[in-house]
């Protein structure tokens, strides 16, 4: 049986050859399987391959399983909205042939008992994405593919270092968990080099361009499984659960503290949905390095940290992969509201509303997060909390109006008997986000975590009704409710001009910080509006321009002083 | 009981067959070739014979003693057989490239004469049991691979050949000057595990170094250590074959190989150490391979850019060999190996584009993935294989260089590699990306049909594969028996005793 581990990493690799003609694409269903059932292998099952690499083995133990788990979930319906995709003749072989490279990549490096396998997962996986993102082929694809790629090559090279420096007193047949060695160069290495994977502030400048522009696949499995390999290295890597670091404990925090609240900052202002799930995965893995840091310098929480932050990644994925895969659904086919309906599910389990996954993780990171009784840290977070309501309220606004579908063209119809497996697929992950807290939490889980985004719902609720009263061709009726515009209006003028002032100082702030980097401009796009005109006309600008959301930040910033 | 036949029979195997195919007319195609694979494949079985035997510890020696003092040895050691396990098993597959290659071009007989008279000379290198041994086969290897070179006839292949003649005579003077007033100190030079001079009375040390550089800078030539490696982007004009066993075979690994011996086998390397020769060894290292990836970055020709990838690569031998300590010399010696699986399927694969497209030029490649297929599989396997990414050869050879680099506190050798990765992803992926990702042009500068159901002729398609797959091979059964990483530690485990 322990041959199901080595037969789910092969598994794709041996069927991408065959997957480059059309006629087989379907093979892309076959390749998750033997990984589907390896999951079912008894705990611990490990394999050993003594002649392969330096003598290597794979593992299936506690601390691998939730990411086993996610990435088979991922790649799975990835791969099936891939098959219903309607077939684009050559430039998609060489597409499937990656992509199933990538998959078995990133499954060794997942089951990897070993770091050196855990790398070459992360090299191979990281060197087949480049060509993924580069499909299908254009301008701006070119240039993401060639930031990604930069990047890429710097983080395994920081990697390569670190487990250099790592392996010298030891062995060569190293095995996890290893030895805690509390070298500060390793560490270092380590935050740089899975640093960028997972999207960490300051190194996060490839993600928001590659999830804004990847087909939605490839942005599904990026953000889902492969930024998943960020976490897992951090949790084989570092020497968790030892000696107390405080050092490098509060350097995570403060790192991941910033990663968690600017990336908020920069979502609100983005106009694009992908890029404001780009800058919510940024600020996700802010978190994870912030409760990372509180591992580090109180060892006694590893126990429970660990499976948290696995479960946390487990929900991430399926919420992500969900999300950009339903995206591409909408871009596919013709309108659904039942879509539509996923979509919102699924931003609200990122929100973290009660009843859903996001609330059921977000409980179970609490008594971490509470092990320090540091004032500034709860406030911190309680903004974050809401933040990240926030911003799915405005994804969820980005995406409202692209339901007023143009006619479909008649090349798109044969696709639809095909796009049933996509859309069954689909279905799929967002049940199981949806029966996910049900399953693993109890139901004080399931009620925690109610006051963010009830708050982040007030704040932003007057600003989308009066916004959509407004909208030509709304669907609002007219004249209904006027009263209540009347009553509205005073408070949204506070908005604006609240917004005002944010985005001026917004606007000089990120500029100066931009100056350096002048050679990548793609990288904010919160540029300040000229035009004044009624209040109604600059509702609508700015709440396409995102100045307002940053405006219902400082309210909220307001109210928790005034507190 | 020493066997005095093996050695002699191996070096042997492929001299007679050159010797009797310069004497072939052009036009007897099968009899040139069944010579050329009978040698190629009876040296292969000795080889496999003298493996076995090393391994488990048979001694095998011949001799021949010109005048008292003056001794021809042939032996073989663990070391020895790495390089004559590596020159047999690529000339075979050399070879069968090469008749494809030169099928229907003049001098055929010479040719082969002294590509045989080459991989001979090689042997005899890696056989050498001492010093003078090794400059008899050095030279006659220079000489071998003279009309190699000029083999064109081309006034550009003249030029290359002779400024290749130039570098090399005066490295072989320089050597020989090194070694026989090393001789005149203390005596008869043979290539003793754990180094020969540590004996030698203090008095003579200062002299030693100066013999060192001497010795270093004879060797430096063959192996393009800068600023000594001039020669080799000129050699390019060179057809696609002899490039290959230049680069990968025959002349650049019989110096690196040459500073191994002088390292470990005449000095011995703690007595390097200790006289401060391998902080000087590792400067030269370290500019060399910064050197060779830069000016790699700015050619358009892909086989000089190939031929200073080679300058960049080679030289992780000699970084390993001035490292102390076993793990870094494992890390030196297996590159050896790998350098010489990657470099000559990247080399098969820059033939195969000119002789089957016409493309000479890096900025010609757009689209050559669709052409040739399998040609630009195995033109990846070697490049990712070059920057290091795992699980091909070059990255064991990264992976063990950095550890020794560690071990020893050479915290500089890491970023060395570091930096020489990055320039290696930067001079080897545009050429990916333009092979795999660009749309082809609507014709090929000079394409050449054959007929075949294959991509192009197959013994031009079958010796990149072969090379391609042992090296993806050597790296991803690293830990097997008998892989080169294997036999490394063996060596080293022999050379740094238990």
């Amino acid at each position: 049986m322990n041959g199901l581990l080595v037969l789910a990493v092969l598994t794709p690799l041996l069927l991408a050859p065959f997957v480059i003609r059309p006629y087989w694409r379907w093979l892309l269903w076959i390749a998750p399987v033997p990984a589907f059932g390896a999951l079912w292998l008894v705990p611990d099952t490990a394999l050993k391959l003594p002649w392969l690499l330096f003598g290597t083995a794979l593992v299936l133990d506690a601390t691998n399983t939730p990411f086993l788990l996610l990435t088979i979930a991922v790649w799975s319906a990835a791969a099936l909205t891939l098959i219903s995709a309607p077939a684009a003749a050559t430039e998609g072989a060489r597409f499937r042939f990656l992509f199933l490279v990538a998959f078995s990549a990133n499954l060794w490096l997942i089951l990897a008992a070993e770091p050196l396998g855990f790398y070459l997962g992360f090299a191979a996986m990281g060197l087949a994405t480049y060509g993924l993102i580069l499909e299908p082929g254009g301008q701006r694809q070119q240039r993401a593919a060639r930031l990604y790629l930069a990047m890429t090559l710097v983080a395994e090279l920081a990697i390569f270092a670190a487990l250099v420096l790592m392996a010298t007193p030891q062995d060569l047949g190293w095995r996890f968990p290893l030895p805690p060695q509390t070298d500060g160069t390793t560490i270092a290495l380590l935050l740089l080099g899975l640093g960028i994977k997972g999207g960490l502030m300051p190194l996060h400048l490839w993600l928001p361009l590659t999830y804004a522009t990847a087909p939605l696949a490839v942005a599904a499995a990026l953000s889902g499984a492969m930024s998943k390999a960020a976490l897992l290295g951090w949790l084989r890597l570092l020497p968790l659960g030892q000696t107390p670091l405080p050092d490098w404990g509060l350097l995570f925090i403060g790192l991941g503290l910033t990663s968690l609240l600017l990336a908020l900052g920069i979502g609100l202002s983005q106009a694009n949905p992908r890029r404001i799930l780009a800058y919510s995965s940024i600020s996700t893995s802010g978190l994870f390095v912030l409760v990372l840091g509180l591992m580090l310098l109180k060892p006694e929480l590893v126990p429970i940290g660990t499976p948290a932050l696995a479960l946390y990644a487990v929900h991430h994925a399926l919420v992500f992969a969900g999300l950009f895969l339903g995206l591409g659904l909408r871009k596919q086919g013709p309108s659904h509201p039942r879509l539509d309906l996923g979509l919102i599910l699924l931003a609200a389990a990122l929100a973290g509303v009660p009843f859903t996954s996001g609330a059921l993780v977000k409980s179970l990171l609490k008594p971490l997060l509470n092990a320090v009784d540091w004032v500034w840290l709860d406030l911190a977070l309680a903004i974050a909390a809401v933040g990240a309501a926030l911003l799915m309220v405005r994804f969820i606004w980005l995406i409202a109006p692209l339901s007023v579908r143009p006619i479909q063209t008649p090349q798109d119809k044969p696709c639809s008997t095909l796009s049933f497996f996509g859309l069954g697929a689909w279905f799929l992950l967002v049940g199981t986000v949806i029966i996910l807290p049900f399953v693993l939490g109890g139901p004080t889980d399931w009620l925690s975590n109610g006051l963010p985004p009830l708050i982040a719902f007030l704040l932003a609720a007057p600003v989308l009704l009066a916004a959509s009263r407004q909208a030509p061709g709304s669907r609002s009726r007219p004249g209904s409710n006027r009263d209540a515009w009347d009553w509205l209006e005073p408070l949204i003028l506070i908005y604006l001009r609240a917004g005002q002032w944010l985005l001026t100082a917004w606007s000089a702030w990120v500029e100066r910080l931009c100056r350096p980097l002048a050679n990548f401009p793609f990288l904010f796009n919160a540029s300040p509006v000229a035009s004044v005109g009624d209040a109604a006309g600059m509702t609508h600008a700015w709440l396409r321009n995102g100045a307002l959301w940053l405006a219902m930040v400082a309210c909220l910033l307001a109210l928790l002083l005034l507190t | 009981m020493a066997d005095p036949y093996l050695p002699l029979a191996i070096v042997l195997s492929s001299a007679l067959p050159g010797a009797l195919i310069f004497f072939l007319d052009e036009e007897f195609h099968r009899l040139r070739t069944a010579l050329n694979l009978f040698g190629a494949i009876f040296k292969l079985i000795l080889v496999g014979w003298m493996i076995w035997g090393v391994f488990h510890g048979h001694v095998y020696l011949s001799h021949l003693e010109l005048l008292p003092g003056l001794e021809l040895i042939l032996s073989a050691d663990a070391l020895s057989v790495l390089f004559v396990t590596l020159s047999t098993v690529l000339w075979l597959v050399t070879t069968i490239y090469a008749i494809g290659y030169l099928e229907h071009s003049p001098n055929r007989s010479r040719f082969f004469g002294f590509f045989s008279l080459c991989v001979s000379a090689t042997v005899g290198i890696a056989l050498s049991g001492n010093l003078l041994t090794f400059i008899v086969f050095y030279e006659i290897l220079t000489l071998a691979t003279y009309p190699l070179v000029a083999h064109r006839g081309t006034p550009e292949a003249d030029r290359g050949a002779r400024i290749y003649l130039a570098y090399t005579m005066t490295g072989g003077v320089v050597l020989l000057t090194g070694a026989v007033w090393l001789q005149t100190l203390i005596g008869p030079l043979n290539f003793t595990q754990g180094g020969l001079l540590s004996t030698a009375p203090e008095s003579l040390h200062p002299q030693f170094i100066w013999i060192f550089f001497l010795l270093l800078a004879g060797l430096g030539v063959k192996a393009a250590l800068v600023p000594l490696h001039g020669w080799l982007p000129q050699a390019m004009v060179a057809p696609a074959p002899v490039s290959a066993l230049l680069h990968a075979v025959a002349v650049v690994k019989a110096g690196a190989f040459g500073i191994v011996r002088l390292v470990y086998d005449l000095y011995g390397v703690e007595f390097a150490y200790g006289l401060g020769l391998l902080d000087v060894l590792g400067a030269f290292a370290a500019a060399t391979i910064l050197y060779g990836s830069l000016k790699a970055l700015s050619q358009d020709s892909l086989k000089k850019r190939l031929a200073y990838s080679t300058v960049s690569q080679v030289s992780y031998i000699a970084l390993g060999a001035s490292i102390l300590g076993p793990i870094a010399t494992i890390g030196g010696l297996v590159h050896l190996v790998h350098q010489g699986l990657m470099k000559i399927t990247l080399f098969f694969c820059a033939g195969n584009y000119a002789e089957t497209l016409g493309i000479h030029q890096v900025s010609e490649m757009n689209g050559v993935g669709r052409r040739l297929p399998w040609t630009t599989l195995a033109l990846t396997v070697g490049a990712l294989g070059m920057i290091g990414v795992p699980p091909v050869a070059g990255f064991v050879t990264k992976w063990y260089l950095g550890l020794g680099a560690a071990d020893a506190g050479a915290y500089w050798a890491i970023l060395l590699l570091i930096a020489s990765s990055l320039l290696n992803a930067a001079y080897f992926l545009p050429i990916l990306y333009r092979a795999w990702f660009r749309p082809p042009p609507p014709s090929w500068p000079e394409e050449h049909r054959f007929p075949t159901r294959l991509e192009t002729d197959p013994a031009l398609l079958w010796p990149p594969l072969i090379t391609a797959v042992l090296s993806l091979g050597a790296g991803l059964f690293a830990a097997a028996p008998f892989s080169p990483l294997e036999w490394v530690r063996l060596i080293a485990a022999r050379e740094y005793g238990p």
